[in-house]
């Protein structure tokens, strides 16, 4: 599985990391009973303190998407495989906007809105 | 392509043919002469040279059969067709030879065993089997050189790596992928049933021999650990390289950023390129081999190759050629 964060970015890191997680979800590179690396392995890997890499999991664990068990580790969740149905249609709306110039938070803030409203 | 058809066509011969041909024929005399035999014959004889363990006549012929058949069998499964897959190399066409040697060796040492108690009426009068041994090893020698230049020499092809696209990696961007390398189904199976076979052994021991019990206990144990070493690896892509690190925790190899010349992809057949399964060193490098096909190719600055069979190697070779572009370019 591939994580990257970038410490330039305004993203915070444990949400860049979440976020690919989410990615690799959504492509299927990472399946239902597959297990996350351990966060102390992820920390040191992107050199970032171990609390961040734990706070992302947290924040998977609550969104479903993973069980964390001790001794066990972060498990990925049945709920991944409705992310990567998702896959295809994201990918084409994304196509789509950034055909028409849109900036890509202009399309994430019209798609938190549908999806709020 | 004409060459690789010629290659399989000769290996089938020797690996194949050869084996089978002489165990028929060593199998139709030993049968022809049961009813000239004693019974029981002689099937063993100790180090004096006389015969000390009996069995019955058609024990010869069926013995034969499975001894000639089954090791120059596993030879030609694992050799044809890996041939026919393309693979090539010397250790293909010596195991082929060998194939044929072994089965010679077999024929002729039974045979002649057989063929010397022809109208004895007690086994136990059976002459020594030293110069059926001798004459068998020769024979085997002389079919297995036989069988390595019936045979088209076989170039070693040093797999190219493909190198990969790399992944563009910002300045000040951290990437990191991690996949885990497992032993294919066959080579852990193999594994398990060797480990079974030693501890059964081990038990053994304990009730025939208990003085050599720990002896054999501890290679048990020892080549145990050995495979638990080598069943599964963590494969890791980061700021420090490649670190490939058995589930155990050692041995763990590591290839630094900048050591990295080029990282890309390359199908291997373990057999052919390393001379095996495992961790293994060649003469074009190194390599974490648990089963064929996709592998992650890294070329080192030394010019040696490190190699790590891994599912979506592509990725990881993609991401390690990022990395190296994005150190290379931070040092510069």
């Amino acid at each position: 599985m591939l994580i990257r964060v970038d410490p330039a970015s305004d993203v915070a890191l444990f949400a860049q990391v979440a976020a690919s997680v989410r990615t690799e979800m959504a492509t299927g590179r990472l399946l239902p009973g597959n297990r996350l690396p351990a966060a102390r392995d992820v920390a040191e890997s992107l050199g970032v303190n171990l609390h961040t890499v734990l706070r992302a999991y947290q924040d998977l664990r609550d969104e479903g998407l993973v069980d964390l068990r001790r001794g066990r580790g972060a498990v990925v969740t049945d709920r991944a495989a409705d992310l990567a149905g998702l896959h295809a249609e994201i990918r084409a709306l994304g196509e789509r906007a950034k055909g028409l110039g849109m900036s890509p938070d202009t399309l994430a803030s019209l798609v938190r809105e549908s999806v709020d409203g | 392509m004409e060459d690789r058809r010629r290659i399989v066509v000769r290996a089938v011969w020797v690996a194949l043919v050869v084996p089978v041909l002489v165990t028929v024929v060593a199998v139709a005399l030993q049968l022809a002469w049961l009813g000239q035999l004693p019974d029981p014959v002689a099937v063993h004889w100790g180090t004096s040279g006389a015969p000390n363990g009996f069995a019955a006549a058609w024990v010869v012929p069926v013995m034969t059969a499975a001894t000639g058949l089954l090791l120059p069998g596993i030879m030609a499964a694992v050799t044809i067709p890996a041939l026919g897959r393309g693979a090539q190399g010397a250790t293909f066409r010596f195991l082929a030879a060998t194939a044929a040697g072994m089965a010679t060796m077999t024929a002729v040492i039974s045979t002649w065993s057989v063929a010397v108690q022809r109208g004895l009426g007690d086994a136990a009068s059976a002459p020594s089997i030293v110069p059926a041994m001798l004459v068998g090893l020769v024979a085997a020698l002389a079919v297995g050189v036989l069988g390595w230049f019936a045979q088209p020499v076989q170039h070693h092809v040093v797999p190219g790596a493909v190198a990969a696209a790399p992944m563009p990696v910002r300045a000040g961007e951290r990437v990191m992928w991690t996949r885990t390398a497992t032993a294919a189904r066959w080579l852990s199976g193999l594994l398990l049933a060797v480990t079974a076979l030693n501890a059964a052994l081990a038990v053994l021991f304990w009730f025939t021999s208990p003085e050599a019990a720990p002896i054999v206990a501890a290679t048990a144990l020892l080549v145990l650990l050995a495979f638990a070493s080598t069943a599964s690896f963590t494969v890791r892509v980061d700021r420090e390289g490649l670190t490939v690190t058995s589930a155990l925790g050692v041995p763990r190899f590591r290839v630094p950023l900048d050591d990295v010349v080029s990282a890309g992809t390359g199908d291997t057949v373990g057999f052919g390129e390393f001379g095996g399964y495992g961790i293994r060193t060649a003469g074009h490098g190194t390599g974490v081999i648990l089963r064929n096909g996709e592998a992650l190719r890294v070329t080192r600055t030394s010019g040696r190759q490190f190699v790590v069979t891994v599912d979506d190697a592509a990725l990881g070779a993609s991401v390690l050629q990022g990395l190296v572009a994005q150190h290379r370019a931070g040092a510069a």
